[in-house]
């Protein structure tokens, strides 16, 4: 006898299994499987009152950071020497890159529901807006031929009362709280001078700060992104750290570069039983600390002034 | 997310602001006004049904039969299962088959019914997990893999999944296994052969 069922999405896989939305004869099936057993719920097309789409805010700065920071580690396997860490660099950074270009293909994310009198099902397998249009595609016809098409009158003798209307226009924004993006600038103006001073006097230890504060630029740089909110318009200086992102790339590979090499001196000088490990010394070529420096004052006066003027303006 | 009635209203994914119907089924999306999503409503005439309840009819002459569970109730079906009169309330309708309570219970227990089953176990994933996962430390694939092959055989006819699936795994799990088996008997016969030869020395 051929099976009922036909696939109506793809497998939503987690660490323990995945689940799957089938259409059957009279009924949507949802698989739900932890591999050595499945879990089975049947939803009647009789009994199916409504399905919701919510598009979710967009977080294309984010996948786009995620991108340039999977860029950034991939290509910090070209600075360093040692073959197991070229290795590891190269593989870690090219699977975080793929993920990170496939969920950007993959397009907005969204949240369905299916509502029946008695229950509000989420369903994760719809979880991309492309995806939910084609779920919409073939289960709405199967829907209204088991229970026809809704009507108006139908719809206005529902009868709720609402008391958030809904507009066709996005709402108004309002000012956040945080000043992540003038600490972050802020920080991007200290670490040029930091840099300047560490190329100065090479034997300081102000290099070592460095490593902090440069981590924390990116990481900085990243909460900044992922907080943003598809109603903060401080469009300039979101691209801002996006270019400054990029550019920590550049600067990146010959940290990760130093810093691979500081720890070969390390291992060299135990087994020449030196007592006192070599201090971190960064001693970059002159092109390199120029651009760093120069990039690193554009990005804060520019971002700073344009973050302070779009939130005085409204925009944030 | 816990899974509650609608009561007919229908809300924003994100913010769970509710959707007045008068937007339901239009052709653009709209945005929520709390929190500003795109928000698209498909609704269908269930919404608009009222929740319909059974209630059973009283038994009013003597010679009318009642309902085993409810003696004051009028019967209006037997059960197909067990033959028990049945009142609208107990009647429970599967497929046009007529059951009563306890027969419906009996029948998801016993897996008669299938359109109700919820559950089902894959034994050909555990066959071939089973067959896979512990050859990765060589030693433990010689008490496995028996038992991969014992489930391979055991539950060949066991019904698979509601879905379309194919029986690679229960294929591939007795190769493994049988793989496995045979080589792990190579071996012992292997350092038997060179124990007897070093000793025969």
């Amino acid at each position: 006898m051929p099976n009922p069922y036909h696939r109506l999405t793809g497998r939503r896989r987690t660490l323990l299994g995945y689940s799957q939305l089938w259409l059957g004869d009279d009924h949507i099936l949802l698989v739900q499987s932890t591999r050595f057993a499945e879990d089975y719920r049947r939803f009647a097309l009789t009994d199916i009152q409504a399905i919701s789409v919510t598009d979710l805010p967009s977080r294309l700065f984010q996948q786009v950071a995620m991108a340039a920071a999977a860029l950034a580690w991939t290509l910090s396997a070209l600075a360093v020497n040692f073959i197991l860490a070229k290795f590891f660099l190269a593989f870690t950074g090219s699977l975080a890159l793929a993920y990170a270009v496939i969920d950007l293909a993959r397009g907005d994310r969204c949240r369905c529901y299916l509502h029946t009198a008695v229950s509000k099902e989420l369903l994760a397998t719809v979880s991309r807006s492309r995806t939910a249009q084609v779920f919409l595609a073939r289960v709405r016809p199967a829907i209204e031929a088991a229970q026809g098409r809704v009507t108006t009158e139908e719809l206005a003798a529902v009868g709720i009362g609402v008391q958030a209307p809904v507009s066709d226009q996005p709402p108004e924004l309002v000012a956040p709280r945080g000043y992540t993006l003038e600490i972050l600038f802020t920080l991007f103006l200290v670490d040029a001078a930091l840099i300047g001073l560490s190329v100065s006097f090479p034997n300081s230890e102000i290099a070592g700060a460095l490593l902090t504060t440069v981590f924390a630029e990116v990481v900085l740089g990243i909460v900044a992104l992922i907080r943003r909110t598809g109603r903060d318009r401080r469009n300039i200086a979101y691209a801002v750290i996006v270019v400054a992102l990029f550019c920590v790339v550049a600067d990146g590979a010959g940290l990760v570069g130093a810093v691979v090499n500081w720890f070969s001196q390390i291992v060299e000088a135990a087994r020449q039983g030196a007592r006192i490990p070599p201090g971190f010394v960064l001693a970059p070529r002159p092109a390199s600390a120029y651009f760093a420096i120069g990039w690193r004052i554009a990005a804060g006066i520019v971002g700073l002034t344009s973050a302070v003027l779009e939130r005085r303006t409204g925009r944030a | 997310m816990a899974n509650v009635s609608t009561g007919g209203v229908i809300c924003c994914g994100e913010c769970s602001s509710p959707i007045p119907p008068e937007y339901w089924n239009q052709e653009a999306n709209l945005h929520c006004l709390t929190c500003g999503c795109r928000v698209m409503v498909v609704a269908f005439p269930a919404i608009a049904r009222k929740p319909a309840g059974m209630f059973p009819d009283a038994i009013e002459l003597e010679s009318e039969a009642s309902c085993f569970y409810h003696p004051q109730s009028r019967a209006t079906v037997p059960c197909e299962e067990c033959g028990r009169f049945l009142c609208r309330l107990c009647d429970l309708e599967i497929d046009g088959e007529h059951l009563c309570p306890q027969c419906f219970q009996s029948g998801v227990r016993t897996r008669k019914l299938t359109k109700l089953e919820t559950r089902r176990t894959m034994y050909d994933t555990i066959a071939l997990a089973l067959a896979a996962w512990p050859a990765l430390l060589i030693w433990p694939a010689v008490l496995t893999a028996p038992a991969s092959l014992f489930i391979v055989f055991r539950r060949w006819r066991a019904p698979g999944s509601l879905v379309p699936r194919t029986r690679i795994r229960f294929y591939l799990a007795g190769l493994f296994a049988l793989a496995e088996i045979a080589f792990a008997t190579f071996t012992i016969w292997t350092i038997s052969q060179l124990s007897g030869r070093s000793g025969g020395r």
